[in-house]
């Protein structure tokens, strides 16, 4: 409980790196709590970490098939993540276990979306709000889905304004909304929902594209002119921002194919310095610029350049992995703290388990070593390294006849292949 | 086929009193379309040379055409292949094949002795034309990675490539679809020739990924390029003057094009379908340039102001008020735009408002026919579907490479989704791009003709479609172009008034039959017709009766008239 509770500090104080640290601790004392699974899972989720939040649900569930609010949050993250076959098939486990569930229904229905099942969508998305009046995700859903039939389009309207009653205030809502009043014809009703929509952000573009509309509509030429050149200038800056945006990324995915193709080390490197220069928050970047110095022999800089990584995104249990075995010979300190680091942020991976064992061996921390690669060994039980490592390790703290088992299941693993 | 009598000749009437005869035209009709391209002798397979490595050129199709090359009054059909790419096989045939119509339903495979020569490029499309006026329709095709070819109609049944004479071999630029049309109304046609982007198999060739999956790369990839415009000098050779008519500063990603007056000033403007990136409407100003007026007239966005991925296009007046209007096909999840004409210089996407919106939205949409299949006196809409990842179903749950086609009948200015009720062939899922009509076998409906990308094409029958009246109108301009293209043709029944533009072009990377296509519903009395000209002169030809083919040459009251049925032809 006190690792959780830590973790809830640490993220309130958006100590993000520390709160999942915390919180893997707390999952891995107690396996059954839905309530430390789910904490791990949102935050990586809210960190960018999907697939490690599914391998995070997806374990608990395996262990408890029953947790519904397990099953509602992995439902979420499918979606999220556009997995929509996934995400159907969570919200079906889900309503099979409780088929009076408002959140199932709707989950169901935004998958069928996905899906581009739009009938089953809708029939989904008016059961949640049949046993939900005033599910506000539930009726914002249906209001899109109707705007796109005009034999429908009031049902969107009450769906639209149902969704803002129930609190969903958003801008994007009052546009939809303004947006469908003006397909009915009723131009002046749209232009207060659009107009209520930039109030709380005036750069919002799409309202201004629509007010032009409405405004010609109605007759006042000299707003609709006004709002269509804001509709202008707003896209032309968007699009500038994206262009620059999107340049590093670009360069990240041409040094990529140069990587892949081998043969230009060199121009992948350049393509990636490029890349890093166009975009410097583009941690990946870094880490492609730090592999290929690794492989140049270059551990100096490679470090350089993976700490500049985990400036960028200090979350990523690889970066710290990758620094660790870049320190290993050169500063065991670095290497020992890197590596707990990424064993925080992720404690599932054997080779991080592997790596600290063989520091602590190097301190002649032989129990510490043996803790580590048992650890390693429960994680990938047919990973022959750990095996190797705990075999040359036991004999220090005297177990010599475990030592021997180990050593020959690593013969086993690797069809008897000496130790290089 | 038994040809039935108008009622007009069993019981003449007075105009005055045939106007009176107008019932509602039929809107509950029961047409059908069969799959007849292997009966009809149509082998063709087009070759898209996939790899793993997904280049973008592999899933854009190529397109298809109908042609009367030899003036026999029966529409031919051209088929445009596709080409090599790096990692498949160089010795392939990628060559073109052009069908001579027998008259009775099958064709002939006639391509090298016409003088079609063997594709050496990547194909694209392919623009029908008469751009010498010499009475022979010419074929201009389009390429990636090579010329675009100009094949002058020799009148002989043979063709001979013109382009480096004639000056459209473009610079190398990866075309797509192209129109022929008379943007200075001089009596000769021009050419528009779309341009995509600046991928190359040499030079431009990123490798996109989804994940760990490579995908084909989206426009977003590359970057656009201003499309070419040539004004005929009317000596068989051709001028570029994109900078001059101020169209080059546009660098577009386009794929389709429409000429259309949308404005009726006289001028045929042009509409570009551009891909991800705004479409544009190139007002013709009528000194030889033209305004790009996309954003301002309603018909650069879709309704929410985003860009679409914009495929084909085509023109026509689906709301019977006489205005052009425009039908654009684009990426699922977005969907089959259709912008209403409102005859003030604005457009109003009106696809949710029509019915449109919801049943295109799951389809990748290429070539379409906004075409009266069932006579019914009002255009519905023919679109040819497939995805652009042959890998679509691996990238996104409920995406298909495949798919079926769609065909939304237009009743009273709304759409209804009527694909599986009209011919089980519809439904099949194909990869199909391109997409031309003509009423091949001149029984009095509209046909229609899809190229598959990587596979055979369909050549579509229509049965049923002349149970409904109609007329078809074939022009021939003699101050104007020959083709009569850009000619705005009024036809008139009791208080009825259908308007039609005269243009191969439209679609996707393809070129349809030109002539004037009407259905009449179940009226059967005469008619009247209005020609408007490019030249200016306006031709009025009243008590024209249905079911037949008209000749109308311009400036001239007189017409010849050719009464169809199949393998056989009577002129009068």
């Amino acid at each position: 409980m006190l690792n959780y509770q830590l973790g809830i500090l640490y993220q309130a104080q958006n100590q993000f790196r520390k709160a999942i640290a915390q919180y893997w601790k707390s999952r891995s004392l107690d396996e059954d709590s839905d309530l430390y699974s789910l904490a791990l899972a949102s935050i990586l989720f809210h960190c960018k970490q999907a697939r490690e939040a599914i391998q995070v649900l997806q374990t608990f569930l395996e262990r408890h098939p029953k947790s519904l609010p397990g099953i509602r949050f992995l439902c979420r993250i499918y979606i999220q993540e556009g997995q929509f076959d996934q995400a159907l098939a969570s919200a079906r486990k889900g309503l099979m276990l409780d088929p009076s569930d408002s959140y199932g229904h709707y989950l169901l229905g935004v998958s069928h979306k996905g899906l581009m099942q739009f009938e089953d969508a809708k029939d989904a998305l008016e059961q949640a709000v049949a046993l939900a009046p005033s599910l506000a995700e539930a009726h914002l859903e249906l209001g899109l889905l109707y705007s796109a039939d005009h034999k429908t389009f009031g049902r969107a309207v009450e769906n639209l304004k149902t969704a803002v009653s129930s609190g969903l205030v958003r801008p994007d809502v009052r546009k939809n909304l303004g947006f469908v009043l003006l397909k009915l014809g009723e131009h002046e009703k749209a232009v207060e929902q659009l107009e209520l929509a930039l109030q709380g952000s005036p750069d919002y573009v799409e309202p201004h594209f629509l007010l032009a509309d409405a405004y010609r509509k109605l007759g006042m030429k000299e707003k609709a002119a006004a709002a269509l050149e804001r509709f202008r200038f707003l896209r032309k800056t968007a699009r500038e921002r994206l262009a620059v945006q999107n340049r590093g990324p670009r360069l990240y995915a041409q040094g990529m194919d140069l990587m892949s193709k081998q043969a230009a080390p060199e121009k992948a490197y350049a393509a990636f310095l490029e890349s890093v220069e166009a975009s410097p928050h583009m941690d990946l970047g870094y880490y492609r610029l730090a592999q290929i110095d690794t492989r140049r022999g270059n551990s100096q800089r490679a470090a350089d350049w993976i700490r500049q990584a985990i400036q960028v995104y200090p979350l990523d249990a690889r970066y710290h992995f990758v620094l660790a075995g870049l320190l290993e010979q050169t500063d065991a300190a670095g290497s020992l703290d890197a590596v707990k680091t990424a064993i925080g942020l992720n404690p599932t991976n054997a080779d991080y388990h592997n790596l600290l064992g063989n520091l602590f061996f190097k301190q002649d921390d032989f129990q510490g070593a043996v803790q580590s690669y048992r650890r390693a060994i429960e994680i990938d039980p047919d990973d022959p390294i750990p095996h190797l490592n705990l075999a040359t390790t036991l004999p220090r703290i005297g177990a010599v006849q475990e030592a021997e088992r180990e050593r020959e299941i690593y013969f086993r693993l690797t069809g008897g292949r000496n130790p290089e | 086929m038994q040809r039935r009598l108008p009622a007009a000749v069993l019981f003449p009437l007075l105009a005055v009193e045939a106007w009176a005869l107008v019932e509602s035209p039929d809107s509950d009709s029961s047409i059908t379309f069969r799959d007849v391209t292997a009966q009809a002798g149509i082998d063709f397979v087009h070759r898209n040379s996939p790899t793993p490595k997904r280049y973008a050129v592999a899933t854009v199709g190529s397109g298809c055409g109908f042609i009367d090359f030899d003036n026999d009054g029966y529409q031919d059909i051209l088929l445009i292949n596709g080409g090599w790419t790096p990692g498949t096989d160089k010795n392939l045939s990628f060559d073109h094949s052009l069908y001579r119509n027998r008259r009775d339903g099958t064709f002939q495979e006639v391509t090298s002795q016409a003088g079609i020569e063997s594709n050496s490029y990547y194909g694209m499309g392919v623009a029908v034309g008469d751009y010498d006026n010499d009475g022979f329709d010419d074929i201009f095709i389009t390429n990636f990675s090579g010329p675009d070819l100009l094949y002058r109609n020799n009148g002989n049944g043979t063709f001979r490539n013109r382009s480096p004479a004639a000056g459209v071999g473009g610079d190398g630029r990866w075309s797509s679809s192209a129109a022929f049309f008379d943007y200075d109304n001089d009596g000769f046609l021009d050419l528009y020739v779309v341009s995509y982007t600046d991928h190359s198999l040499e030079k431009n060739n990123p490798i996109c990924k989804h994940g760990p999956l490579v995908a084909t790369c989206g426009p977003e990839a590359f970057n656009g390029v201003p499309d070419v415009l040539y004004r005929n000098r009317g000596d068989g050779t051709f001028a570029e003057v994109g900078q001059k008519a101020r169209i080059a500063q546009f660098a577009g990603k386009g794929l389709g094009v429409a000429p259309l007056d949308y404005d009726r000033d006289g001028l045929v403007d042009i509409y570009v379908a551009n891909d991800g990136v705004d479409n544009y409407l190139f007002k013709n100003e009528g000194d030889g340039s033209f305004s790009e007026v996309g954003l301002l007239s309603g018909t650069a966005l879709d309704e929410n102001g985003e860009p679409q991925a914009g495929m084909g296009v085509v023109a026509a007046d689906y709301d019977g008020d006489g205005l052009l209007d425009l039908a654009v096909t684009n990426l699922d999840l977005e969907y089959l735009a259709l912008y209403q004409n409102k005859g003030d210089g604005f457009f109003e996407d009106m696809s949710s408002r029509t019915g449109v919106l919801a049943p295109s939205r799951p389809f990748v949409g290429f070539g379409l026919g906004l075409i009266d299949v069932d006579n019914d006196s009002d255009p519905d809409l023919v679109v040819a579907n497939g995805h652009v990842m042959d890998n679509a179903a691996q990238l996104r749950a409920g995406a298909t490479y495949r798919q079926p086609k769609l065909l939304l009948e237009n009743v009273g200015g709304l759409f209804e989704d009527v694909t599986s009720e009209r011919g089980e062939v519809l439904v099949v899922p194909q990869v199909s791009r391109g997409l031309a009509w003509a009423d091949y076998d001149n029984d009095g409906d509209l046909d229609v003709l899809v190229s598959n990308c990587g596979g055979s094409p369909v050549l579509l029958r229509n049965e049923g479609g002349n149970e409904n009246a109609w007329l078809q109108l074939r022009l021939v301009g003699r101050k104007s172009n020959r083709n009569g293209f850009g000619a705005l043709v009024e036809l008139r029944f009791g208080e009825k008034r259908l308007v039609s533009q005269v243009t191969s072009a439209g679609s996707y990377l393809s070129a349809s039959d030109y002539r004037v296509h009407f259905g009449l519903g179940d009226y059967h009395g005469n008619v009247e017709v209005t020609v408007h000209w490019p030249s200016g002169i306006r031709d009025d030809i009243r008590e024209l009766q249905p079911r037949q083919v008209v000749v109308l040459e311009e400036g001239s009251t007189n017409h010849s008239v050719t009464v169809l049925d199949p393998g056989t032809q009577s002129t009068n």
